[in-house]
């Protein structure tokens, strides 16, 4: 199982795809662990984890989300049940943040439970969104969103896309990405994220490190 | 060029960035932000001026002022927040004032939902302000085609001195996809000499006006304004046919439903079912000709409309295609959308089977 804190903290750019590796992180890690999934994102109501609802509930993960009358708004109100998070001891939980600093910074309210349970945060990366597509600005953005949770990054996770178009050079591409600003922030690169179509493409010697092949969820109406 | 992966709302922003715009004025609101947010930050790096106005009010009046100077400006809102600028907008078709306005459609009426929505095609193709004017409204259904269609907006707006209005959905704005950057075909436009900015050597001042005391006044302004729509009407036409040739089942969807629309015409295809989608992409103008010229064809046995609104854009159908096949409609309101299977059956439906 990839998750080895008992809490796992999902950040990044707006896009990056944290929404697409949260849900499937915690369907992956539900068939050998208890999982709760936490969709913190109040920023934007798009393409967030509680679209997955039933899915997630199928495979036996706890899903938090903001109250049933808040699901299609962006109101900046938390559920109350993300208290439980940090009172089962028995469970993993991933938290599912919303994009940039603006939506890690939610997690501040929880400043002192986090200080407690010293979870990971992961900042997902994607080489092909523009505003994160350099080192230098991948790292300010890690930073910001750092400051803006009051938490340290703990890993780097390569998730470098293009929808449909997606090739094994994006992964690669963006596994020089995340290579070099898991340097920069002295943290390790968690995982490479691709589908297995793409990921068996990709020859052993082109790609260290883990790969977490994921199967997309978070699809388009026409799709 | 490299494909880039963009959110609608970001690339619509950087597209006009690109067309040369410098200036925003706008007031947030739901699915729209990223617009102002990516301008808020963009616009300074390129000398240009971003502002948070107190209202949308607001907003629509110094894009007018902008306008009015010669600038290149834009201001984007959603359902509602477009309503608040109905005036400004009327104010600058009378004015002819250039300018972009992009509305990102959700849910309504009134404050309705945040959820993508189609309700404002009657706002957008008839007029939503006061007296008789046009814009062009351009209506796209990939990112691709919103920042091609945004970066030329501009020019569209300065050759006729008219506003123009980017029209997307809520979908359009919040999805990310892949998009590669195109220089945009750049027109010969005419020197902005009526500006009010500065006399320049001139003997008298330029006048930024849509008052006309004298009705025989108005009206020679009126009967110049239609000469110019008539114009948009021949030139700017734009629309797109999918798999029209020997369909039995004639689509017709604008936006993100035309993209279900074809997720439906595989559907049937499975089925054994030929269907095509005709797809203004101006929704003013619109294909009125075109598609009384496929609704005609022998082969066509229905003609069916879909949309995330109660259907609105279902009336310019009706009269295009002029009662001579019946025409179907499949539509959702208040930000639920269509699905592909749905739009399937209502076709077989519509074909009596």
């Amino acid at each position: 199982m990839l998750l080895s804190r008992r809490i796992t903290i999902i950040a990044g750019h707006y896009g990056s795809g944290k929404t697409e590796f949260a849900v499937n992180l915690a369907l992956s890690a539900a068939k050998s662990a208890q999982v709760t999934l936490a969709d913190l994102d109040i920023v934007n109501p798009y393409f967030c984890s509680r679209e997955r609802e039933e899915e997630l509930a199928d495979a036996g993960v706890t899903l938090i989300a903001p109250a049933k009358s808040t699901h299609h708004a962006d109101v900046p109100a938390l559920p109350p049940e993300v208290a439980r998070i940090f009172a089962d001891q028995d469970r993993f939980s991933i938290i599912d943040a919303g994009g940039d600093d603006a939506g890690a910074r939610v997690l501040g309210r929880y400043r002192p439970q986090l200080d407690a349970a010293d979870p990971d945060l992961w900042i997902v990366l994607n080489a092909n969104r523009p505003q994160t597509s350099s080192p230098k600005q991948a790292l300010a953005l890690l930073r910001r969103i750092e400051a803006a949770c009051s938490r340290r990054c703990t890993g780097v996770v390569n998730n470098t896309h293009l929808c449909g178009m997606t090739r094994p050079e994006d992964v690669l591409k963006g596994a020089a990405l995340a290579k070099q600003v898991a340097g920069d922030a002295k943290v390790p690169v968690v995982c490479h994220l691709a589908t297995q179509e793409i990921f068996t493409q990709i020859s052993p010697g082109d790609l260290s490190g883990e790969r977490f092949p994921i199967v997309i969820r978070m699809k388009k109406p026409w799709e | 060029m490299a494909f880039e992966l963009w959110k609608g709302n970001e690339a619509i922003a950087e597209a006009a960035v690109r067309a040369g715009c410098r200036f925003f004025f706008g007031y947030p609101i739901t699915p729209q932000n990223e617009v102002p947010e990516y301008m808020a930050r963009r616009l300074p790096e390129v000398g240009g001026c971003f502002l948070q106005s107190e209202s949308e009010l607001a907003a629509i009046n110094m894009v007018y002022g902008a306008a009015g100077a010669g600038a290149r400006v834009m201001t984007s809102s959603s359902s509602p927040g477009i309503s608040l600028k109905q005036e400004g907008i009327t104010y600058m078709a009378g004015a002819e004032l250039p300018a972009v306005i992009v509305n990102v459609m959700r849910g309504g009426p009134g404050l309705g939902t945040i959820q993508p929505a189609q309700g404002d095609y009657y706002q957008a193709t008839r007029g939503g302000g006061n007296g008789d004017y046009r814009l062009v409204v351009l209506a796209p259904n990939t990112i691709q085609e919103a920042v091609d269609l945004m970066q030329e907006a501009f020019d569209i707006a300065d050759c006729y001195r008219n506003p123009v209005m980017l029209l997307a959905d809520g979908m359009i704005g919040q999805m990310m996809e892949p998009l590669e950057w195109h220089e945009p075909r750049h027109r010969e436009l005419p020197p902005k000499d009526w500006a009010a900015a500065g006399l320049h050597g001139r003997g008298s001042h330029n006048i930024i006006n849509s008052l006309f005391i004298d009705p025989l006044a108005c009206e020679r302004h009126n009967n110049r304004l239609q000469e110019k729509y008539r114009l948009m009407e021949q030139r700017e036409l734009r629309f797109e046919e999918r798999g029209c040739e020997g369909a039995e089942v004639l689509f017709v969807a604008y936006g993100s439903p035309s993209r279900i629309v074809m997720s439906a015409v595989d559907l049937l295809a499975a089925q054994g079912v030929k269907a095509g989608l005709l797809r203004p992409v101006t929704v003013w103008p619109y294909p009125y000709e075109r598609l009384a010229a496929l609704s005609r064809e022998p082969s066509v046995k229905a003609v069916v409309a879909v949309e995330m609104s109660a259907g609105q854009m279902l009336d310019d159908v009706k009269i295009a295609v002029g009662g001579c096949k019946p025409v179907t409609f499949v539509g959702h309101t208040g930000g639920v959308i269509p699905t592909q299977h749905e739009i399937a059956a209502a076709a077989l439906a519509a074909l009596g089977r």
